[in-house]
């Protein structure tokens, strides 16, 4: 299904880049980008005609002459120094143009517990795992990113270890020369009663068009627990997918802050695959001019005794869309599930958009599920509640949207972290002193 | 506790009513369709050209599209060709005038339905359209109804006799190429029913249609329509029922409705198809398009529906809210037992300044059988002020069915207000304990509870079918409960 010039181009890129890969051909992970590939050649780039593309149109996004194979990775003090949301003594993984690069990247003193590889350097049980649980079957951004997975980054947290150092993931994409679509792909492994928080980040430089595609799995053993900050303020485009595998009594809590960026669409699957796993999903939108963001998430529950938590907040301004799509699954036998969802909207311009899809899916009975979606501008009483008290129409508008915010960026347990990210909130929302 | 006592006896003793087949002498089809079944349909209708043509160029479009796979039902594929299209009681050649002129059997038939047809014309309260397979063998109260304007007949008759009228709204509202169903149906609709409410007339009784499927191996493909016109009122029931058989039974209907300035228009349904037995054998596919427009301003239309049979339902009665201030109401229990899947929902297209919507759905799923909400809410940019509500409750009775839910919300309006909120539970074991603790039984507890469960959506229903679909709740969940 060939239905443009860069699905070919791009499939052009990957026999050059099978080329490079001599000796390696056969190895399985070679065999599984081989299947990507194909995939993607079967699939071709979605179109608004699929269900999980309905609203979400890619082809202005397509029509650009990317390459997938950038011809020279440019030093990392090209890049802006990381923001000052991240704290100083953070763990700092860095991926150029979609690549892992581990002379950048290893602190001087790397936390005990934290191992730190790259997809050909990792040791032979943790490449088997790579490439197992994000399906790309039904998505081509996702086989894209598999086919290209490369110098993918490696994290594995041992049995037991409490990383105190936030870890960062630090995403940089070089738009100067040519147009890129960087695939970057990350694989965390945490250990049985393993503790770690991770922040992720990305940044562009250069005025040519850039798309990032990438990809997380994440396995999460037993009693392990993830806390993991998604903070998009990037000007490329960005299309990620995350699939978190979760043991038992483990916790996964996401929070995805989608502050900037033309064209968002984010895919996050949850997997409660034994009892007692428990997953958290947060995630604030500030849409203006005619931004595009988007979030797709799954929770599959597949085991009795799990709990889900979703709450997703969007103010959207100017000629601005959101797309949420949120599902909730739950599989025959998962009895005891309790599973949340709600999602917010606040539209503040006449032209932007909201389109909400949360779903529930339910065969079990024993089951406690709700979800909950609205949308509408600012509350008028509390508007004039604020007014009556001598507070501008303005700062009362940027109060109430501020606190709006806040329902979301509060969730972040990095102290610094989300003070940080809450001036640059308020400062977005004009909310400032 | 005798009320919960009875509906108890009905859930022991509950099983499908209405499976019985009369002996009535049918004209029936040669199954399949072609070109040539829609021109003898017509034909037989005694249609207009314009009819036949329009027939036609709907079943052209027919061909061009597929079946909707979207739906989360899953069924083996229909053949469209083993299907009879036409089947008609055989009875005198000219349409009875009066009730006494009907056949005794098929009178008969709808007395064991419980609509007795001579009744119906002594005690006042309901007009009753009766239609049994492709035609509508009588309707009541036309005389008393013409007094004040009002049109109320078969859909065939309204073709010939009042054809300006049905030339001006027939897919008007749902177009015969909106959807594969409704495409089909166009070009083969045989019969329904026709109701025309004047200017600022209140239709003073209730209006009825009662659909039966009889003959074998027939698909029954009946379109309404309905108009009220300027500040007119009219409330419309709809009740079906179908004989038990082993193999799946084809029902493709299509409803329209038109209310104009300050008109309200109330449909109720309360749809009793076979829904197949406990092994999920038999059953109706039910595959209906039902919409309404609120075409002037102030005006209304509220649909309720009581889904308890069809072994598959796909059903989104929706509004389009086009006249500013305009109201669209969407009320609805589906029950799934057995095999049985439900896939129901609606759809508010908010058009006008004002308009506002309101949606409450429960569905109650059992056995394993398998019941979704799919709805949309859209506020277009024009819709200044609109306002949306939508509650959706499943109760899961029995750990091997599924209850699901798709809302769709599409708002493009800052001053627009759109809610949604769905839950998915079984019955709490607190309430069941509470109840057992005060000596009811569980039986009778899970009763109570399921009907206080619908009871917004029960409340919305006019008397007549009030009763009748209470008592449907409680045989549907027959054998699902302990």
């Amino acid at each position: 299904m060939e239905n443009n010039d860069l699905h070919g181009k791009l499939l052009a890129d990957f026999h050059q880049f099978e080329q490079t890969l001599n000796g390696g051909i056969n190895m399985p992970f070679q065999i599984l980008r081989r299947e990507a590939a194909e995939r993607f050649r079967a699939l071709g780039f979605p179109t608004i005609r699929l269900e999980e593309w309905k609203y979400t149109n890619v082809m202005p996004l397509i029509k650009h002459d990317y390459t997938a194979l950038p011809a020279a990775v440019p030093p990392v003090d090209a890049f802006p120094a990381p923001p000052d949301f991240i704290p100083e003594n953070a763990v700092k993984i860095i991926l150029i143009n979609g690549r892992f690069s581990p002379d950048y990247s290893l602190p001087d003193a790397m936390p005990a517990g934290l191992g730190v590889s790259s997809f050909d350097t990792t040791d032979t049980e943790t490449k088997n795992m790579i490439g197992k649980i994000l399906d790309f079957s039904d998505n081509a951004f996702t086989a894209l990113n598999t086919a290209f997975a490369y110098y993918g980054a490696v994290l594995k947290i041992a049995d037991n270890a409490n990383i105190s150092q936030p870890i960062t993931v630090l995403n940089y994409t070089d738009a100067r020369d040519a147009a890129i679509f960087a695939q970057p792909r990350l694989f965390i492994y945490a250990g049985r009663n393993s503790q770690a928080s991770i922040i992720e980040y990305s940044a562009t430089i250069g005025e040519q068009p850039a798309l990032v595609n990438s990809a997380i799995e994440i396995i999460a053993a037993e009693n392990s627990s993830i806390r993991h900050y998604i903070i998009q303020d990037d000007t490329a485009a960005k299309i990620t997918a995350s699939h978190i595998r979760q043991a038992a009594a483990s916790l996964y809590y996401a929070v995805t802050l989608t502050l900037g960026g033309h064209f968002v669409r984010n895919t996050a699957v949850a997997e409660l695959a034994a009892p007692g796993a428990e997953a958290h999903f947060y995630g604030l939108a500030l849409g203006s001019d005619k931004r595009l963001i988007d979030n797709h998430t799954m929770v599959d529950h597949a085991a009795p005794h799990c709990q889900s938590n979703e709450h997703y907040n969007h103010i959207l301004d100017d000629r601005s869309t959101a797309v949420f799509n949120g599902k909730i699954y739950v599989r025959k036998g998962a009895q005891k599930t309790n599973a949340y969802q709600s999602n917010r909207t606040i539209l503040m311009s006449g032209s932007a958009t909201i389109n909400s899809k949360p779903q529930l899916e339910i065969y079990a009975d024993d089951v406690k599920c709700s979800h909950g979606a609205t949308s509408g501008c600012l509350d008028e009483t509390s508007l004039f509640y604020l007014r009556s008290r001598g507070i501008s129409e303005e700062k009362a508008k940027a109060l109430l949207l501020h606190a709006f915010a806040a329902e979301i960026s509060n969730k972040i347990q990095i102290g610094n972290t989300r003070l940080k990210i809450d001036e640059i909130i308020a400062k977005r929302l004009h909310d400032e002193e | 506790m005798n009320t919960e006592t009875n509906i108890l006896d009905d859930v022991v003793g509950g099983e499908y009513k209405y499976g019985f087949v009369s002996n009535i002498e049918q004209e029936i089809a040669p199954k399949g369709l072609s070109e040539d079944i829609v021109r003898m349909i017509s034909a037989k209708k005694e249609e207009p050209e314009w009819m036949l043509e329009w027939r036609l160029k709907a079943y052209r479009n027919w061909l061009a599209m597929k079946e909707p796979t979207w739906a989360n039902v899953s069924f083996p594929k229909v053949d469209f060709n083993d299907i009879s299209y036409y089947a008609a009681p055989k009875s005198k050649k000219a349409a009875p005038k009066s009730l006494d002129e009907i056949d005794p059997e098929l009178r008969r038939t709808f007395d064991k339905l419980g609509i007795s047809l001579i009744e119906q014309e002594r005690i006042s309260g309901v007009a009753i359209d009766a239609v049994l397979d492709s035609v509508s063998v009588a309707t009541t109260f036309k005389d008393k109804l013409g007094a004040l304007g009002i049109i109320f007949c078969s859909m065939s008759e309204a073709i010939r006799e009042h054809s300006d009228i049905v030339r001006k709204y027939i897919g008007s509202v749902v177009p015969p190429s909106d959807n594969f169903y409704a495409a089909l149906n166009s070009a083969v609709f045989s019969d329904g029913s026709f109701c025309f409410i004047p200017k600022g007339v209140r239709c003073p009784m209730e209006l009825s249609t009662y659909f039966r499927i009889n003959a074998k191996d027939t698909g029954q493909f009946e379109r309404t329509l309905i108009i009220a016109e300027e500040g007119a009122y009219a409330s419309y029931l709809e009740g079906c029922t179908a004989p038990k058989r082993d193999e799946n039974q084809m029902h493709a209907a299509v409803v329209e409705i038109v209310a104009h300035k300050n008109a309200e228009i109330k449909y109720s349904t309360v749809q009793n198809w076979y829904p197949g037995d406990k092994e999920g054998k038999g059953g109706i596919y039910n595959f209906v398009t039902k919409r309404g427009i609120c075409l002037g301003d102030n005006s209304k239309i509220s649909w309720t529906q009581v889904e308890t049979g069809s072994a598959i339902t796909w059903k989104y009665p929706g509004v389009v809210l086009k006249g500013d201030n305009s109201v669209g109401e969407f009320y609805s229990v589906a029950v799934t037992n057995n095999f049985q899947q439900a896939d129901t929902g609606t759809k508010m297209m908010h058009i006008g300044k004002n308009t506002r919507s309101r949606i409450v759905s429960k569905g109650i799923s059992a056995g394993r059988s398998n019941n979704s909400y799919r709805g949309l809410v859209k506020v277009n940019k024009t819709a200044e002020n609109a306002r949306n509500f939508s509650q959706c409750d499943s109760l899961l009775i029995g750990s091997d069915c599924g209850a699901h839910t798709f809302p769709y919300i599409e708002s493009g309006n800052k001053s627009a207000i759109v809610e949604h909120e769905a839950t998915t539970s079984k019955i709490g074991e607190d309430i069941l304990f509470y109840c057992n603790q005060r000596g009811i039984s569980t039986e009778e507890a899970v009763a109570l509870i399921v009907n206080g469960y619908c009871k917004e959506v029960m409340n919305q229903l006019p008397m007549e079918f009030a009763v009748e679909a209470s008592r449907l709740l409680s045989v549907s969940l027959e054998g699902s409960v302990g």
